[in-house]
């Protein structure tokens, strides 16, 4: 007996109806070749064809603004980067997305806590690390730079604290990043592909503020941890 | 009906676009620890289920991109469902997406399979607080925070060796409690 009664029959009903549209889209795909085919025969005999092909599916969503602002953007996008199930569907099938939020220019970033995703959207980043996760304009992160986020979650029975992290974005040339702590050493942080992410718990104090350094001098800001 | 039962996770889910049947012997083998891991993580088990039934419809979506990734099926639906509770979060809300794209109608689960989930993490909490502190903090640190055997160690400052004897003898004891419990 599974946990949730009903669910197994929903998935593989769904499962049996995704074979049979495959199916349907299979017969309709053998015939749009044949058209497709011809129709691209005719183009290449016209003279006036332009054959110069089209790069749309490769775009992809990341700005020059934000290539400019985030190494990690710069280098070559492949398969590993991808973000885990079909982003990019659901967003586009519920109109749940941000305005330009485009999932498959997603870069992916493997920290000691766990695995960082960035993405971009018109004007902005959107991020995801562990179970958190949120969009920042990219004004905002150029101001900044260092946008900052924490993640607290606590036992449901106990109250203990289950876990506890600070994760940031950092634009191209901070330095420096440290948090720290009243009556105890600095932590430095250690910056990977733009983002950093450090685990928390069992740090006794922990930290109260975050400070960088860029070409502008020394930054600071408070944490809010609790 | 064809048997499932014992083929490969990999063989389940690219088997799953010809066999249904297949996705679902993948659910069933799954099911249990997705779901222990959102009760751990919100502590609510109709959102628990709520959270399995997407990550399983979002798994299904995306199967047949599975083999591209290159890694373990287990890894993989991991992936998934912290992506469905990293967007649930960020909505404020339980994803429905992947359910909605399936067709798949709103889940109705009944209070007695509430409870059952329920106590499934109680259970395993009770079992995994009565361990000796090492064993119990070294599983904590492997399965239910999922830290690799380097990252445990670390954390409980100790060599990986001695991390890694650790959770085998910690897993070892709440195998043996389970099946006397």
């Amino acid at each position: 007996m599974t946990l949730i009664p009903g669910l197994e029959q929903q998935l593989v009903e769904a499962a049996g109806r995704r074979h049979a549209r495959r199916r349907r889209g299979t017969s309709l795909a053998a015939a749009l070749a044949v058209a497709l085919s011809a129709l691209a025969s005719f183009t290449l005999l016209s003279p006036s064809g332009d054959n110069s092909g089209g790069d749309s599916a490769t775009a992809g969503g990341v700005s020059p603004e934000l290539t400019e602002l985030l190494a990690v953007f710069r280098r070559p996008r492949t398969t590993a980067d991808e973000l885990p199930g079909d982003p990019l569907a659901e967003l586009r099938s519920t109109g749940d997305a941000r305005p330009g939020e485009d999932p498959t220019s997603s870069r992916r970033v493997d920290l000691a806590p766990g695995t960082v995703y960035l993405w971009p959207m018109d004007g902005g980043v959107c991020r995801s690390w562990g179970t958190s996760g949120g969009c920042m304009p990219i004004d905002i992160l150029r101001r900044r730079g260092v946008a900052v986020a924490t993640s607290l979650t606590r036992d449901p029975d106990g109250g203990e604290i289950d876990s506890l992290a600070v994760a940031g974005i950092v634009v191209d040339g901070i330095r420096d990043v440290r948090l720290v702590r009243e009556g105890a050493p600095d932590i430095p942080v250690q910056l990977t592909d733009n983002v950093f992410w450090v685990d928390l718990r069992g740090v006794n104090p922990p930290p109260s503020s975050i400070r960088w350094a860029d070409e502008r001098g020394q930054h600071s800001q408070r944490l809010h941890l609790f | 009906m064809e048997s499932w039962d014992h083929a490969s996770d990999e063989v389940l889910l690219e088997s799953s676009a010809a066999s249904p049947d297949a996705f679902g012997a993948f659910y069933r083998r799954y099911e249990e620890r997705v779901v222990r891991y959102f009760v751990r993580r919100v502590g609510e088990p109709d959102l628990a289920a709520d959270l399995t039934a997407e990550t399983f419809a979002a798994a299904l979506a995306s199967s047949h991109r599975f083999r591209k990734r290159g890694e373990p099926a287990a890894a993989w639906l991991f992936g998934i469902a912290r992506n469905v509770l990293a967007m649930s979060r960020r909505r404020g809300r339980i994803d429905a997406r992947a359910r909605r794209r399936l067709g798949m109608p709103v889940l109705v689960v009944a209070d007695d399979a509430l409870e059952r989930i329920a106590r499934l993490d109680g259970e395993a909490m009770d079992l995994l607080n009565d361990l000796p502190p090492d064993k119990r903090d070294a599983v904590r640190a492997r399965v239910l925070d999922e830290l690799d055997y380097s990252e445990v160690a670390a954390r409980l400052r100790c060599s990986e060796a001695v991390a890694r004897q650790r959770v085998s003898r910690g897993l070892s004891d709440l195998r043996e409690r389970m099946e006397g419990a």
